[in-house]
């Protein structure tokens, strides 16, 4: 037998179980339109049946319904694909909307861009072409020329101030990220004290998921949810926030009630996030080594040292080094001998710490000896020459068949000019010789003398009225026939020859272009090499009258920059300085003209032969592969934006260098001695789009600006220069013999790698435009499928009002019908109340 | 599938959202004119473009330059249509001076007038065109010859300050033409090893001159073959002239049709095409008009409306 009040009870339970239902249903009416609610369902389980032992069995009845739990409809696993598809999303957008601003700032095509600066540019030397002359056309093209350099620099600055936005947006992102794991470290203890309790906090946890999503956007997310072993009897969970790269163990930001921090550190201005609390150094480790590695002299590593740069000359590391020693020096004698040259390099300029390098068996290691976030190594580039030390010695490059030999030595200095190779061309001491008029005309050599003198010595008159021509027999020929001309220089040399001083001593010929030419052929060379010559009579028509001396031998040094760097060293050995270099020349013999030698200035740069690349190792947060608003916009401050920056600069140092190469071998209205440049640089260093300038000479005087060949007199009509400067905007036609002379590089390479510069600038929009697209299209993908995401969460965790009506009628007649059960129960009661009650 | 009440409203934002980015993209595409307006829209064409408008930049400077060259050759030329016909008169009078019934009295006043011809010959030889002396080669900005302005006998000319280079201007790519004649082959300059100057021309008027007043026929006979020769000169270099000016006008309406062919490609590149522009903005209004009335239809009620 029972309680007499386990109907009641029983209908009670209904009630409130029913009751309960209602609420938990209202609960979901009322949040129907709530961001990241998800559905609670009213679980509602019958209660605990009652055993009886009654009629002689064991009877089970049931105890009516309770509500067991309240849950929320909420699938963790399209939780987790939602995050995944909108980290890359956001990656995508971000990378898209600053992409589109760059296309806003090159604003092509467009007239009020820079393609039409550069064809007005070129127009503006093609109308002083047509009149070299006019100031009018001077002062035009000087308007034309700033106001293309002021595009340049205006580009220049905005791709900065790009970048400084995306600096700002990344400290405000990591800030932001630093607030959301404070707020789910709260969230993680306010769920884990109320499910302690035994709670069931929904709410909290919707809290905690809409947190999490935010988090999603900024940087990609992984949630790990395990159960607390520390409580068996029941369920208490650990929540794990992981950031950026999952397979990095450093990355947990909240770990159940711990949370991390990140920080900003500067690194080249810009602001990098890194792990607030990390306490290691960085390594860098590189590449397995395979065969020797030699280094020369000149060659260089960049380095970056826990945020300073450092370039280190490795000229002392001079040698081969190998694995195993096979010429004298291993590897790991090149680990020493670089910690020693880095570290000199660090603690001349106060650095914090010192690295240390080793090599393992199969690479080299760099360390930092830094701890924190500040520790970094990263390796980077170097180019050009400026700036270059070193010394060197080489030897002479003969010309073809001669056997002279010679030592060239490069004692010190730093190069401070534009080029890439110094050529030193030796000219061999010159003879005297006189050269005369074109031969032509009847001359009738009759009673005319001519007189000879040699290195100072004796005068010799001989009497050309005793030249007999074949044809005519007599003294005079005719010397616009070619085999006449010929007769008369043989004769001519027969007479010389017949006077024992002059013979094998003085020779007559004829020039390529009909000239007669004496030469002092006497072993005498260089300044002591004296020819006099003096004519009488009709012999006058040679032009042969006056003297001439010989010059003295000299090495001619020259750079291929633009302008070019040139010194003399007079005579064959001798020491001077040039382009910032001091160059000696020793040990010369048999030295012939036109014997030579080139020295490479380029730097080479050995950190890739030493297994490194120029990645940055640092604690920075490892973002993962293209995820996240943080990634891209790093991604796109970092790299991006300074390639383009890059090549942009490439198109205004070939424009510059074409330019000034040919406006340097030109003059304008007045003489010019040595050529000027066009573009120059406000701050002497090499030409930038952000420090590109006009010759501040040809500002104050445009009369200078050259148009012509340099000629004395002044040509004013003379044009040639400007029609090869108006040409570039064409193709490099008029600058192929320069091009030839590896003024712009070694290997015969053009300013820009391109057919021309318009050729160049247009690849550079088209490879915007392609990056451009392809954002749009991968972000609109993604659009695509965030959506799915979002509608089959939805589908599992949404309110349907439609669903929830339907629950209400459910829920209300279940309590009427409970209710209806309290009212029978009730009369029941009576009944057996009154049972007892006797008349 | 359950379908809830965010999702219903969500897929109806975001249909309007699509249909309403469509017709932005339309319009600007439509106010411009313009269907490629920033390099993502069409990246290859985006270069196409910029070549073209390159291209049309630098023939639209070559056809000024070719317009300028052309006014030039015909300054030139009417500069030397004078020259020849006063060659012309020279000629007659020369015939006149050498019949032998004129009086020495006669041949002096012919002389006269052949000096006063060879004075403007001498003016001529400094014409200017724009400031620039035509026929001075690239020192344009020196009168290549003393000219005489005192009485008497005009002396044979002794100075050239010229050069026998020509004037050229650009008219396409690496393409030069020249503009001038050669004012030495003109005149027929020779220098002499000390610089100084022997003109065929001039020699032959001072002869001429002093021929006559000398009443020497033999040399007036001589001075006629020599005008032959000098007129001869000038024809020839008058029709090399008369051929740059053809030259340069067919370089004129060569580039005027090339541009006007390029900007018609252009424009189909970059130009949007109006009428598919103005029909898919239509369709696409009416699918946005579509969506707004059915999403609102099927929005607002639920079962709450239904259950009393």
């Amino acid at each position: 037998m029972y309680s007499s009040f386990f109907g009641l009870e029983l209908a009670v339970r209904a009630l409130n179980a029913q009751q309960s239902a209602l609420s938990v249903s209202g609960h979901n009416i009322s949040n129907a339109s709530t961001e990241g609610y998800s559905r609670q369902v009213a679980n509602i389980r019958t209660a605990i049946p009652l055993t009886l032992l009654g009629s002689g069995k064991e009877l089970t009845l049931g105890t009516g319904s309770i509500l067991d739990s309240v849950t929320r409809a909420r699938d963790s696993f399209i939780d987790r694909q939602f995050r995944l598809e909108t980290s890359k999303y956001e990656y995508w957008a971000g990378k898209q909307s600053i992409l589109s601003t760059i296309e806003g700032m090159m604003n092509e095509p467009s007239q009020y861009a820079l393609s039409n600066d550069l064809s007005n540019f070129w127009n503006a030397w093609s109308v002083l072409a047509n009149n070299p002359q006019n100031t009018g056309a001077r002062s035009a093209l000087l308007e034309q020329t700033l106001t293309l350099v002021d595009t340049f620099h205006h580009l220049n600055q905005q791709i900065t101030d790009i970048q400084q936005d995306l600096d700002s947006s990344v400290s405000a992102m990591v800030n932001e990220i630093n607030t959301i794991a404070k707020q789910l470290r709260e969230l993680n203890i306010q769920i884990k004290n109320a499910e302690v309790a035994r709670n069931n906090p929904n709410d909290l946890r919707d809290q905690r998921d809409a947190l999490v999503d935010q988090l999603a956007k900024l940087v990609p997310v992984r949630v790990i949810e395990t159960q607390d072993p520390a409580f068996t009897d029941r369920t208490v969970g650990i929540y794990k926030v992981i950031i950026g790269n999952p397979n990095d163990p450093k990355n947990v930001l909240v770990d159940d009630q711990h949370v991390r921090t990140l920080t900003t550190v500067a690194y080249n201005g810009y602001q990098q996030a890194v792990w607030s609390d990390i306490d290691s150094s960085v390594t860098n480790v590189g590449l397995p080594i395979n065969g020797p590695i030699t280094i020369n002299d000149g060659d260089q590593i960049r380095i970056n040292v826990d945020g300073i740069s450092y370039t280190i000359d490795l000229s002392s590391l001079k040698g081969t080094y190998d694995a195993t020693g096979t010429f004298g020096l291993t590897f790991v004698d090149l680990a020493n001998s670089l910690r020693t040259v880095i570290n000199n390099a660090i603690n001349a300029n106060s650095g914090p710490a010192e690295v240390e390098v080793t090599f393992t068996g199969t690479n080299f290691v760099i360390s930092s000896g830094l701890f924190g976030p500040d520790s970094r190594i990263a390796f980077e580039e170097i180019s050009g020459s400026f700036g270059r030390t070193f010394n060197v010695a080489t030897g002479l490059t003969p010309k073809t068949g001669n056997t002279g030999t010679a030592t060239v030595t490069v004692l010190g200095g730093v190069y401070n000019g534009n080029g890439n190779t110094l050529k030193a061309t030796y000219i061999a001491a010159t003879k005297a010789a006189i050269t005369g008029n074109i031969l032509n005309g009847t001359v009738d050599f009759t009673g005319s003398t001519i007189a000879l003198k040699l290195d100072g010595g004796d005068t010799v008159t001989l009497d050309l009225g005793t030249l007999e021509n074949s044809a005519t027999g007599d003294a005079s020929y005719d010397l616009s026939d070619p085999a006449q001309r010929e007769e008369f220089i043989g004769a001519l040399q027969a007479l010389i020859d017949s006077e024992p001083t002059l013979k094998d001593n003085l020779k007559v010929r004829l020039t390529s272009d009909n000239r007669i030419e004496l030469i002092n052929e006497s072993p005498n060379a260089g300044t002591s090499s004296v020819l006099e010559v003096e004519v009488t009579g009709s012999a006058g028509k040679l032009g042969l009258n006056g003297s001439a001396r010989g010059t003295d031998s000299y090495w001619q040094i020259t750079d291929n920059g633009i302008p070019p760097k040139s010194a003399v060293i007079n005579g064959d050995t001798g020491t001077v300085e040039v382009a910032g270099l001091t160059i000696e020349i020793t040990d010369a013999l048999d030295l012939a003209d036109n014997d030579s030698f080139t020295l490479d200035l380029t730097i080479k740069n050995r950190m890739a032969d030493l297994g490194f690349t120029t990645a940055v190792v640092s604690n920075t947060v490892d973002l993962g592969v293209e995820e996240g608003k943080l990634a891209a916009s790093l991604e796109m401050r970092d790299s991006y934006l300074e390639e383009f920056r890059a090549k942009i600069n490439t198109l205004v140092k070939g424009i510059a260098d074409a330019v000034n190469a040919l406006h340097y071998s030109g003059q304008g209205l007045q003489l010019e001695t040595a050529g000027l440049a066009f573009f120059t640089s406000t701050d002497g260093m090499p030409i930038t789009a952000a420090n590109i300038t006009v010759n501040p000479l040809l500002l104050n005087d445009p009369s200078r600006i050259a148009t012509g060949l340099r000629n004395d007199p002044v040509e004013r009509g003379d044009s040639t220069i400007a029609l090869a400067i108006a040409s570039l905007a064409n193709d490099w036609t008029r600058l192929q013999d320069l091009i030839n002379q590896d003024v712009f590089g070694p290997g015969g390479a053009p300013p820009v790698q391109a057919s021309s510069f318009a050729d160049y600038y247009g690849s550079l929009i088209t490879d915007l435009g392609v990056n451009s697209q392809q954002a749009i299209r991968m972000s609109e993908g993604q659009a695509v499928l965030v959506n799915q995401m979002y509608i089959l969460r939805e589908n599992v965790s949404g309110v349907s009002l439609d669903e929830e009506m339907a629950n209400l009628i459910k829920y209300q007649k279940s309590y009427m019908s409970a209710a209806r059960l309290v009212t029978m129960l009730d009369s029941m009661l009576e009944n057996v109340l009154n049972m007892g009650i006797t008349r | 599938m359950r379908i809830t009440t965010n999702l219903m409203s969500h897929n109806l934002l975001r249909s309007l959202e699509q249909a309403n980015s469509r017709m932005t993209l339309l319009q600007t595409q439509l106010s411009t004119g313009r269907s490629l307006t920033k390099p993502s829209d069409d990246p290859v064409a985006t270069e196409t473009a910029l070549r073209m408008n390159n291209t049309i930049a630098s023939m639209e400077q070559w056809k000024k330059n070719a317009s300028e060259a052309l006014s030039y050759l015909e300054s030139t030329e009417s500069i030397l249509s004078n020259m020849t016909a006063m060659l012309q008169r020279i000629r007659e009078l020369t015939v006149q001076g050498a019949t032998g019934s004129l009086s020495n009295n006669d041949r002096m006043q012919i002389a006269q007038e052949i000096d006063q011809l060879t004075m403007q010959f001498q003016v001529l030889a400094n014409s200017q065109v724009n400031t620039k002396y035509i026929f001075a080669g690239t020192k344009i900005d020196a009168p290549p010859v003393e000219a005489y302005t005192g009485t008497g006998t005009p002396p044979a000319i002794t100075k050239w300050a010229g050069n026998d280079k020509v004037l050229e201007i650009e008219v396409g790519p690496n393409v030069t033409m020249p503009i001038a004649i050669n004012g030495q082959q003109l005149f027929g300059i020779t220098f002499n090893s000390d610089g100084s100057a022997n003109s065929s021309f001039f020699n032959m008027l001072h002869e001429l001159s002093t021929a006559l007043r000398n009443s020497d026929h033999e040399a007036i006979n001589a001075s006629l073959d020599k005008i032959d020769i000098e007129i001869d000169n000038f024809l020839e270099l008058r029709s090399q002239l008369g051929a740059r000016t053809n030259r340069m006008r067919t370089i004129y309406d060569q580039l005027d049709n090339s541009i006007i062919n390029l900007k018609q490609t252009l424009s189909q590149i970059q130009d949007v095409d109006m009428a598919a522009a103005i029909m898919e903005f239509n369709s696409v209004q009416n699918t946005f008009r579509a969506a707004l009335s059915v999403g609102a239809q099927i929005i607002q009620p639920s079962l709450v409306d239904f259950i009393r």
